[in-house]
């Protein structure tokens, strides 16, 4: 592989990779916070997507406000489903948890799908015009350049959230002790909210871009991608989104130059084998830390 | 409110559940197997007088929901304008969903009543089903339970514990077995059920008495149907995919097919150790993903596998199970599954689950336990998904994907962890319960949810979270049967749910 293919798959992978960093960065989130596997996360990045189609084909918005308008309307989605389906079982075991965020995502995939029809979707032609620059014999297009960039802004963001501010802290309070942190005066229900509703925004900015980077939307998209977002997330180390940000890039790597050296369909066989090797080798993923385990 | 409700109903059944649950288990199979009788005599005639075209498969409740299955294409109209396909141009998005929602409703309507409609509407199919089920079912059973309350009660006391059991199997397998006789899509019914059976309790080994979180299941299965498909075509038919048959064919039944079987089995629990082995460093939701690659894994390979179909599939595996194969090595799986928790080892497993550092200190081997753990569950899986591939005469991968995985969990969750029974009861609802659906398509998939979101909500340990349920086999005292709470066959006493 000469050095111009080299950095083109270098910027693809950086491209698929950031896109799997924004969704793995809500699964971690809220595990953070609720030691809880939100398995509806990738139906909600589906649904995130499919606001950006009401948006540009009936409101006609260009693509700023309809990304807001997703990151908004996504994460009133996100906190509903935090408050009607999690907030009950906050005291029964995690698993019944599990299982309800399960049926929350085959509700949002099928439930979308029953109501709206099955046909594939995209976003309209001038929704997002893109040009390419050439440097010698890379190409790059501008959708690269934005998706990158917007990924590594929001990371930032977030990680300034986390690290800066008060309810950063509290977030970190919480997944440190969960039990100390209403002692403190602050209120657990409002800031598991906020993590929802960060965790989901985020998803939908990666549902847009996602769309635009790869222009088809299908309800099943929520299972494709998330599933694999997930595992992104854990082999960062789940609960923390440095690990998530790392885990989403490994994979977008990995899944790009698997396909350069084998053949193309041993890509997802190959990308799991990987994971599981680095699970074996570091069982609590790569910024993860064990918890101790006291009888 | 519900609970108000549900105290009211049990207050107001009270009398009569304690007056049928004093007939014993025996009377009532014997009353099933009479009822079965009934059917295959008169079933016919008496279906047809009801207006069916054939006699309702399972107690009807496939027909129930037949009138709703035009529902689906006017649904899509309420959603869809809203977000458009690029070749649909959406003029007035808010007035045609508005238009589809009256759709909707007209067609719900016109479900229920059959206005417009050349099939009967829901509530004429309930009238006729209820009626059906009541004369055929309901009836013969418990005038056959009542009359036989005293002879099944000397019998059970009389006969040594194990003939008591194998007159119980004998019994149930007879039932079963003329029921599902009577109609080819019944006896395949009870064939996913079986499968769902042995899916659930070996998914329940690992995820309920080990408290380990798998959620792969599915992989495994597909190595056994796998396995055991290519071991049979391979060695006792000629087939495209491996030429000539190996073997005399008149050894493939039942030698040949057991071998497979097992060897399906064999290889499910090798895969299994992909999951062991990590078990022994990794635990709780970073093994869940190792469960989770491992079912990709398993899916992506055989999709890379072209001599075996790849993704299309293989075609063409004898079909050679059907629902008496099923129903005894449901039995099989039931049986060892239970033997197994019991024991000294069982104890192991779950001394795991409530602390696994403890369980170490205490002198559990919990590597090896876990590992025996993991290969039984793995086996069963992969058995299991033999049965299926054998009885569909095909397999493919797609049919062992996530939602394959998800719908075993879901299962063993609805049933409550740690339950063999209500993994039983949960895996014959749940099949039951698709089937029900069937008619509605998607919709389907957005029903199954919603009811396992409020079973979590409602009922967070499932339906039978870590209890067995009691039945009354008729063996205890008298005396002893009175000072409990009243039970009815298929309750359960009330004593850990706390309400």
């Amino acid at each position: 592989m000469d050095l111009s293919v080299f950095v083109q798959q270098l910027l693809n992978g950086l491209q698929l990779g950031s896109l799997y960093a924004l969704i793995a960065l809500g699964y971690s989130m809220v595990y953070g916070v609720l030691l809880l596997i939100n398995f509806a996360h990738g139906d909600i990045f589906m649904f995130g997507a499919f606001i950006g189609v009401f948006a540009s084909f009936i409101l006609k918005w260009p693509f700023l406000p309809t990304l807001l308008l997703s990151m908004i309307l996504t994460s009133i989605l996100g906190v509903t489903i935090e408050r009607v389906a999690y907030k009950p079982l906050r005291q029964a075991s995690r698993l019944s948890v599990v299982i309800t965020a399960l049926s929350v995502g085959l509700l949002l995939e099928n439930g979308i799908l029953a109501l709206a029809g099955a046909n594939p979707r995209r976003y309209p032609q001038d929704f997002f015009l893109s040009q390419t620059y050439s440097l010698g014999s890379i190409i790059v297009s501008d959708i690269k350049i934005l998706v990158i960039a917007l990924a590594l802004l929001l990371f930032l963001g977030l990680y300034l959230i986390v690290t800066r501010t008060k309810w950063g802290m509290a977030m970190r309070a919480i997944s440190y002790d969960k039990f100390a942190v209403p002692l403190m005066g602050i209120s657990q229900d409002r800031i598991i909210s906020l993590t929802f509703a960060l965790g989901t925004a985020l998803a939908a900015a990666a549902g847009i871009l996602w769309v635009i980077a790869y222009p088809t939307l299908e309800t099943d998209m929520g299972m494709r991608v998330g599933w694999k977002a997930f595992i992104a997330a854990v082999v960062g180390g789940i609960g923390d989104i440095r690990g998530a940000m790392v885990g989403g890039l490994i994979l977008g790597f990995v899944e790009i130059f698997v396909p350069a050296v084998f053949p193309s369909t041993l890509r997802d066989p190959i990308v799991f084998a990987l994971l599981l090797a680095i699970l074996v080798v570091r069982p609590t993923g790569i910024f993860g830390v064990a918890r101790r385990q006291k009888v | 409110m519900f609970r108000s409700m549900r105290r009211f109903l049990v207050r107001l059944t009270a009398p009569l559940r304690e007056w049928l649950g004093r007939i014993p288990l025996l009377a009532y199979l014997a009353g099933l197997v009479g009822a079965v009788l009934i059917e295959r005599q008169f079933g016919d005639q008496f279906a047809a007088a009801l207006g069916f075209r054939k006699i309702p498969a399972f107690f009807g409740i496939g027909d129930l929901l037949e009138p709703f299955s035009e529902i689906n294409t006017a649904l899509s109209g309420i959603l869809g304008p809203f977000f458009p396909t690029p070749s649909q141009t959406i003029q007035a998005p808010l007035q045609q969903s508005g238009e589809a929602v009256g759709n909707v409703l007209s067609t719900f309507v016109n479900a229920l009543f059959y206005q417009g409609r050349r099939e009967p509407g829901f509530f004429d199919t309930l009238l006729r089903v209820t009626i059906y089920d009541v004369v055929i079912f309901v009836i013969p059973i418990l005038v056959i339970a009542l009359l036989l309350r005293g002879a099944s009660r000397q019998t059970v006391t009389r006969l040594p514990r194990w003939a008591n059991g194998a007159v119980h199997l004998v019994l149930l397998y007879l039932a079963l077995a003329l029921w599902g006789n009577l109609n080819d899509y019944r006896a395949l019914v009870l064939v996913y059920m079986g499968v769902n059976i042995m899916l659930t309790i070996s998914l329940n080994l690992v995820n309920g008495y080990m408290g380990e979180f798998s959620v792969g299941h599915a992989g495994f299965m597909a190595v056994g149907a796998y396995v055991s498909s290519v071991l049979t075509m391979w060695a006792f038919t000629d087939s495209r995919v491996f030429g000539p048959h190996a073997l005399p064919p008149e050894l493939g039944l039942p030698f040949g097919f057991i071998i497979a079987l097992i060897a399906g089995g064999v290889a499910a629990a090798l895969a299994g150790l992909l999951v062991a082995f990590p078990s022994f460093k990794t635990r709780g939701d970073y093994l869940a993903i190792v469960t989770l690659a491992v079912n990709f894994i398993v899916q992506g390979v055989i999709n890379n596998m072209e001599f075996i179909g790849g993704p299309r599939g293989l075609n063409g595996v004898p079909l050679w199970s059907n629902m008496h194969w099923v129903f005894a090595l449901t039995l099989l799986s039931v049986l060892g599954v239970h033997l197994l928790v019991n024991s000294t080892f069982g104890k192991g497993i779950v001394a795991i689950r409530e602390d696994e550092v403890a369980a170490g200190l205490m002198g559990v081997n919990t590597r090896r336990v876990k590992l025996v753990a993991f290969l039984i569950s793995s086996f069963i899986a992969g058995v299991a998904g033999a049965l299926l591939a054998h009885t569909l005469a095909y397999v493919n991968p797609g049919m062992f994907g996530i939602l394959r995985s998800t719908e075993v969990l879901a299962m063993v969750y609805l049933g409550g962890m740690g339950s063999i029974s209500g993994s039983i009861i949960a895996a014959v609802l749940f099949t039951l319960l698709i089937e029900a659906l069937r008619p509605l398509e998607v919709l389907k998939w957005v029903v199954i949810p919603l009811i396992l979101i409020f079973v979590m909500i409602y009922r967070p340990q499932g339906l039978f979270g870590f209890r067995e349920i009691k039945l009354n086999l008729g063996t205890e005292r008298a005396s002893r049967a009175r000072r409990q709470s009243p039970t009815a066959p298929t309750e359960v006493s009330d004593a850990a749910s706390g309400n």
